[in-house]
């Protein structure tokens, strides 16, 4: 997708041409090519809020159990009741338009430019917040799945033979069953429904498979090329060739695998809170406020459309970044 | 002398990138006789595959022939009415160039000259065969679209042509598919392809290079009796000079983005006149004069987005003066001959610029690597 | 090779995989921390209900005993009773399966209509105004939840303009006495496809979108490739080149993705059943979820995934069969 204009450039990194090496290179790459750099910011923009929205409702609500914290009045959601109002605070008339509109519950407030939920929550607040699900989950389960995959995939290239056939096949069964239902059903037998942590490891574990096939290919060419060979006769252990060697030719794929897969795991988490999964009340949550939303349908229209439009900016961000370090990292990869 | 069949006249094919303007060919001219092996030599990013695929109007994006004429016999495949003074600078902005009106339209393109006169033979044999196809139904296509047969005659001509090129059981091997044949096998099926449509030229873009060199011969060989046959012409493009000493009977040699010396190919490696060919065949180790030093040539070819001032080959050149900096030599006769042997060198009388009074400028030490046939597996001496 | 060879060595491959699929049900069931007990009946059963389970499934045999007998069971159709609905979880799960069939089916079919031309359309006018649009098409396709679309064309067009229902899938070949607002067997069939609208548009968007990313990339690889310069040289028409050399080429790495997008196709056919209100597979696992019914919930997931590997059998099959490298290759 990204990288369109910069036909045939023989000089610089990036399509047609050689690829990135280093941060600043991309990073330069990244700012030449306009949607990649747009993705960029709206990845930035939505980490910063979900950054400061987890300081707020984790890390103050982790503090204030000690005494030392309490005393000085640290408490959860502390940030957002100091500027304004808490995302739970349920203060304001329910299912309020946005402002400048008006419909059977009053007329829309300044104070609450997207409106309230069918609990007189404030909506772009919880919006706000709900970022910090969606971005907490979407990291940490890509990370479980791009570290056990890239362990597990190394293994499986670089000793290859039965040690390869056990891990592929284990890796292949997770593959079997749709992960939506694989997550579903771990969740109900450890009975952990509103367990955020175990959504994260799960679908982590779901996504362990692609990482692992991304590097054991990867692993597998590597071995084969001939500076490997050049280098084990020069007497360099398996670990010193897998550092050396392996490692560095894994990163692109995975940093660009790892963006997207964000984007996705985003999704993931956006549905499986629609149906009730990961959070409970009243933690706000995109995919929980879009469940609400379809009971209220018709009452308030724009509450429906909201949490929705925050999942479609956020993936879009990712998919637009992903894309465009894949153009900046392996040229070879895209169009 | 007979009319040329392939005349190239100032050919410029540039590429416009956001990197800059890379004047890939940058007036490159020549011809190809009836019935005779023109050679095409240079090293890589000389431009000569931008050649094979301009004269064929093949070119990809955002490669553009801004300049120049190709005629094959009395057609013209590329030519441009006069540029109007105030058009932009073709080395900065692609030209709007309006084609004359003789040349030929794209589909008369396809349905007239490619294939049934001009035929092209690529690099890879291998990449060159669609993998999901049969080389017998690729063939057969290629055989119907430019000869008018139907379908089983096509067939059966295939087959026939398989023969030719003396691949072993043609009509069980028509039925294969690319990855199942080697190379040699691929690439005589890419011949039998250029020869099954009859055509008057074959463009050879280095069809031997990925070849090794048992191959390679036996290739050769079957060419030179196919010629004979046939009597195609072929312009055949390569950077090994064995091979252009092997089947060629004339030779160009082109240097970044242009011709610099164009001979018969006795008269080019024994009488050479451009020290860039002089260099070329000193870096080639010849196993019948023993005891001398293979001299690599000093520096890299320019990039082709910013040629020097001057001759092109100047900076690198033993021979260099102070007047190589300021003439750009055209490739002219710098010998009375029938056809004359061509060189872009300013040392030759042709050239009025008086270069014996002229300043030599430094050239680049060269490294150079002793070779020395006749010693017993004492090796080599090293440098 | 053969065709034929290459399927049934898929199948055959499959079989690990499965039996990895019904150890890893078995494990969920009966390795986890708790009464494997309580995992059949749910939490705080009472002792009677413990007994009798106990002494009808054979709990008190050991773990590599019940392991077996579950496998056996398995596979003469068995899956255990369900709790919340006390019918054999093989019968529910053949009541719901046809609609998320259906439903899946249908938007696989429109997805790849749409998708496949659409693709190749961006790449023959590459970098023009169609193609950008396209481009910018396909990527709000694969980043917008479908359930939200689910919602959205519900409200737009059920509630909105009243053009489609937004209610449960009608079988094309149910009984017209079943079916509100159909008198005849045509009739049926109508209120079946007004029903299946919505949720097909709304599942298969993603899988459309995907796929035409796809298709593009494919077809301008393959549009680029030496073999397809080489026919060009040699006056191919450049239609003739379109469907018959780089066509088919790049339907190869397609059909690979068709393959891995059924994983979200099924997840995504979940939430629109949710969204919708169908009454198929997804919304029963969920209903088993929510009641902690765990042979229904196991017993469904053993499904999902059996349907899933004979899916990706499929597409490789499909994959062999246009490339010959597959079938003719390895040691021809």
């Amino acid at each position: 997708m990204a990288g369109d204009g910069l036909s045939r450039n023989l000089d610089e990194p990036g399509v047609g041409g050689r690829p990135a090496v280093g941060w600043r290179a991309t990073l330069a790459y990244l700012r030449r090519d306009r949607s990649a750099f747009a993705g960029l910011i709206v990845v930035c923009v939505v980490t910063g809020v979900a950054t400061v929205a987890f300081v707020d409702a984790v890390v103050f609500a982790y503090l204030s159990r000690f005494q030392v914290f309490a005393s000085l009045g640290v408490e959860q959601y502390w940030l957002a009741r100091t500027v304004w109002i808490s995302p739970t605070a349920e203060v304001a008339p329910e299912l309020l338009p946005p402002v400048g509109l008006e419909n059977a519950f009053g007329q829309g407030q300044l104070a609450h430019p997207l409106g309230t939920d069918d609990r007189g929550r404030d909506v772009l607040l919880r919006l706000f917040y709900g970022s910090r699900i969606a971005l907490q989950v979407g990291v940490a389960a890509t990370l479980v799945g791009a570290i056990g995959g890239s362990v597990v995939g190394a293994v499986a290239g670089y000793y290859g033979g039965w040690v390869d056939d056990v891990c592929m096949r284990a890796v292949e069964v997770l593959y079997a069953v749709p992960f939506l239902v694989l997550v579903l059903a771990l969740l109900s037998v450890l009975q952990a429904r509103d367990s955020l942590l175990v959504v994260m490891v799960t679908v982590g574990v779901v996504t362990v498979p692609e990482f692992a096939r991304l590097i054991r290919s990867r692993v597998l060419s590597v071995r084969e090329a001939v500076y490997v060979e050049a280098a084990r006769v020069a007497g360099l252990s398996n670990l010193a060739i897998v550092r050396r060697h392996v490692v560095p030719n894994s990163v692109a794929p995975v940093v660009v695998q790892g963006t997207l897969r964000v984007g996705t795991a985003i999704l993931v988490v956006a549905g499986l809170s629609f149906l009730g999964f990961g959070v409970a009340e009243p933690t706000p949550s995109w995919g929980a406020m879009l469940a609400t939303s379809r009971d209220v349908l018709l009452q308030n229209v724009w509450f429906s459309v909201w949490p929705g439009l925050a999942i479609l900016v956020t993936v879009v961000g990712f998919n637009l970044l992903g894309d465009g370090l894949r153009d900046a990292l392996d040229p070879r990869l895209s169009d | 002398m007979p009319d040329p069949l392939l005349s190239v006249d100032d050919l410029r094919t540039y590429f416009y990138t956001s990197a800059g303007v890379v004047q890939a060919v940058d007036g490159v001219s020549f011809d190809v006789r009836p019935g005779e092996i023109l050679g095409l030599v240079g090293e890589s990013g000389a431009g000569k595959s931008v050649v094979a695929r301009s004269v064929v109007r093949l070119l990809d994006e955002p490669g553009r022939i801004v300049g120049g004429e190709v005629r094959f016999r009395d057609r013209t495949l590329v030519g441009f009415d006069e540029p109007s003074p105030d058009a932009p600078d073709p080395t900065e902005t692609p030209p709007n160039r309006q084609p004359r009106a003789s040349m030929l339209s794209e589909s008369a393109m396809r349905q007239e000259i490619r294939g049934t006169e001009i035929a092209v033979v690529f690099q890879d044999p291998t990449a060159s065969l669609n993998p999901v196809l049969t080389v017998g139904a690729q063939l057969r296509e290629v055989i119907e679209v430019n000869r008018d047969l139907d379908r089983a005659a096509a067939r059966e001509a295939a087959v026939e042509m398989l023969r030719a090129v003396e691949v072993p059981e043609p009509a069980s091997r028509y039925d294969d598919y690319a990855h199942q044949l080697s190379r040699g096998l691929c690439q005589r099926v890419l011949l039998a392809m250029a020869l099954a449509c009859q055509p008057s030229l074959i463009v050879a873009d280095e069809p031997t290079t990925a070849l090794d060199v048992t191959v390679e011969a036996q290739i050769l060989d079957l060419v030179r009796d196919l010629q004979a046959r046939f009597d195609t012409a072929f312009l055949w493009i390569t950077h090994d000079m064995g091979v252009v000493a092997d089947i060629c009977d004339r030779v160009a040699v082109a240097y970044s983005g242009e011709i610099v010396e164009q001979a018969p190919v006795d008269d080019l490696f024994h009488d050479t006149k451009h020290p860039y060919t002089r260099a070329l065949l000193d870096s080639i180790p010849r196993p019948d004069r023993a005891d001398r030093r293979l001299d690599a040539i000093p520096g890299t070819m320019p990039e082709a987005i910013d040629p020097p001032a001057g001759c092109r080959f100047h900076p690198r050149c033993p021979d260099a003066r102070a007047v190589c900096t300021e003439v750009h030599p055209d490739c002219r006769a710098v010998t009375d001959g029938d056809p004359p042997h061509r060189a872009a060198c300013v040392k030759h009388d042709a050239f009025d610029v008086d270069y014996e009074h002229s300043r030599p400028i430094e050239g680049i030490d060269a490294p150079g690597v002793d070779v020395d046939f006749t010693a017993e597996s004492g090796g080599a001496d090293d440098q | 090779m053969g065709l034929t060879r290459y399927a049934i060595r898929r199948l055959l491959q499959a079989v690990p995989v499965l039996v990895g699929l019904l150890t890893l049900t078995f494990v969920l069931a009966n390795a986890i921390p708790g009464n494997p007990v309580e995992v059949m009946l749910g939490p705080s059963p009472s002792l009677e209900e413990v007994a009798r389970i106990e002494a009808r499934y054979g709990l008190d045999q050991p773990l590599a005993a019940r392991y077996v007998t579950y496998l056996a069971g398995v596979l003469q159709g068995d899956l255990g009773t369900s709790l919340y609905f006390d019918v054999p979880v093989t019968q529910k799960i053949a009541e719901r399966l046809p609609k998320t069939l259906l439903l899946v089916v249908a938007s696989y079919a429109v997805a790849l209509v749409t998708a496949v031309p659409l693709g190749i359309v961006s790449a023959k006018r590459h970098n023009t105004a169609t193609d950008h649009v396209a481009r910018v098409v396909s990527l709000l396709g694969v980043s917008t939840p479908s359930f939200w679309i689910g919602l959205l064309l519900v409200l737009v067009f059920a509630y909105g303009l009243g053009w489609f229902p937004a209610t449960d899938l009608v079988m094309p070949w149910a009984d017209p006495a079943t079916v509100a607002g159909a008198t005849t067997r045509l009739g049926v069939l109508v209120q079946a496809v007004t029903h299946l609208v919505l949720p097909t548009v709304a599942l298969g968007t993603l899988q459309m979108a995907s796929i035409a990313r796809i298709e593009r990339a494919e077809m301008l690889d393959a549009l680029s490739a030496d073999y397809v310069t080489l026919a060009r040289a040699y006056g191919v028409s450049e239609r003739r080149i379109l469907t018959r050399h780089a066509f088919r080429n790049a339907q190869l790495p397609v059909i690979t993705v068709i393959g891995l997008q059924l994983s979200s196709a099924i997840a995504g056919a979940v939430l629109i059943e949710v969204v919708f209100g169908i009454t198929g597979m997804g919304t029963l696992i969920l209903t088993g979820i929510y009641n902690l019914d765990y042979p229904l919930i196991l017993g469904t997931t053993v499904v999902f995934g059996t349907a899933f590997v004979l899916g990706t059998i499929l597409t490789d099959v499909a994959y062999a069969w246009l490339d010959p490298r597959i079938t003719y290759g390895e040691g021809a």
